[in-house]
């Protein structure tokens, strides 16, 4: 090897392992919403709560509330990953209101509070790499979010009342 | 130190000389794994994505359908319950597919259908085809009388359009195969056919649309 080739090769590796520093990560998960969560058609009687479970989607009602024949589903998100990466990376699941208010509102109404998050196949804040292995193969994981709204009663005016909430899944 | 003197100073050193020439070998391998390791490991990304919580909150009179089923209130006894109070409360009704609910309560009640001649006969009406058929559970005798409401009679002649049977027959009639039509709220009084002194009238309501 000449000076020229070592000098070359040298350089080379240098730049590879500076590269390697400041490269912005190739593997970065992708969340996908593929659909949305809806309580359905509610009537508020003399209000209480509404829970749509996220395993199975089925919808309970307590209280006054009565539930009406409609669609409703929990939200659902398709997580995907590369081999190792979510194992590796640690990463934690979190669900926050956009407007940093869980509840849904309508104009002119009072709101109804969306509370206690629920998910699945694995809860919120729930370190992958304790609980998943499946993740050493990679792919995608369908993650469903359902929850508890709680409605008012006579005051809770007709209308459709919504809320958006974003699920990001960060590597910790 | 220059590069060139570097060299030729390892040069003059046997071992130096290989480790300089495996270092630039092994480092662009390390630098490569050092890549994939820091996109596997680095505390960098945070994908998110953004979805929609909704709710319809429908006016009472709004309701088509409840989902709760007609079997499960007679199981729960709010049937019962309804029956010896004085209470309005409100039977919610679910509509199984394109069959009728099933109600195992045999002939226990005396149930009389009532309102107005118009909304009777928006109810039995059964979306504008032969009511008769889709009532064929109701005794035609009664239902005679319901559909002899669905004449001329004003909404203040309020004639007795009363229907009696037992649950089943009345939700067959309700129920209509499946379709309920109409557009207005009706009552449906139930009484104890069995104790006729105790014969309290709850109002339950049918909403409908």
């Amino acid at each position: 090897m000449n000076k020229y080739q070592m000098k070359q090769r040298y350089t080379f590796g240098l730049l590879a392992i500076i590269f390697s520093i400041f490269a912005s990560p190739s593997f970065a998960a992708t969340v996908v919403k593929q659909a949305d969560l809806a309580f359905g058609k509610l009537v508020a009687g003399s209000g209480g709560t509404v829970v749509i479970d996220p395993n199975g989607g089925a919808r309970s009602v307590t209280g006054g509330v009565i539930a009406v024949n409609s669609t409703f589903h929990p939200a659902r998100f398709d997580i995907t990953y590369s081999a190792l990466e979510l194992l590796l990376s640690n990463t934690t699941i979190s669900i926050t209101p956009t407007d940093g208010n869980a509840s849904l509102k309508k104009s002119g109404a009072p709101s109804m509070p969306y509370t206690n998050y629920t998910t699945y196949p694995f809860p919120l804040g729930t370190r992958l790499i304790s609980s998943i292995l499946i993740f050493l193969l990679g792919g995608t994981v369908q993650y469903y979010v359902g929850g508890t709204l709680t409605v008012g009663g006579s005051g809770q005016t007709a209308g459709d009342y919504t809320e958006t909430i974003t699920l990001t899944a960060t590597a910790n | 130190m220059a590069w060139s003197n570097k060299i030729a100073w390892c040069n003059k050193i046997a071992w130096c000389n290989k480790i300089v020439w495996c270092n630039s070998s092994a480092m662009l391998a390390i630098g490569m794994l050092l890549y994939l390791i820091s996109g596997i490991i680095s505390p960098v990304y945070a994908a998110s994505a953004t979805a929609t919580v909704s709710a319809t909150i429908l006016q009472r009179s709004d309701v088509a359908e409840v989902s709760t089923d007609v079997s499960t209130e007679v199981a729960a006894n709010s049937w019962t319950q309804l029956l010896y109070s004085s209470s309005t409360g409100v039977l919610t009704f679910t509509i199984p597919g394109s069959g009728l609910p099933t109600v195992a309560r045999g002939n226990y009640c005396k149930c009389a259908l009532t309102g107005t001649p118009a909304q009777i006969a928006s109810l039995v009406s059964c979306n504008g085809s032969n009511s008769r058929s889709c009532a064929s559970s109701v005794n035609t005798e009664q239902l005679d009388k319901v559909m002899a409401c669905s004449g001329t009679d004003s909404i203040n002649d309020f004639c007795t359009c009363e229907i009696t049977g037992s649950v089943e027959q009345i939700a067959a009639l309700l129920f209509c195969n499946g379709t309920l039509s109409g557009s207005k709220v009706v009552s449906l009084m139930v009484t104890d056919s069995q104790d006729e002194k105790n014969n309290i009238p709850a109002t339950i309501i049918a909403a409908y649309n």
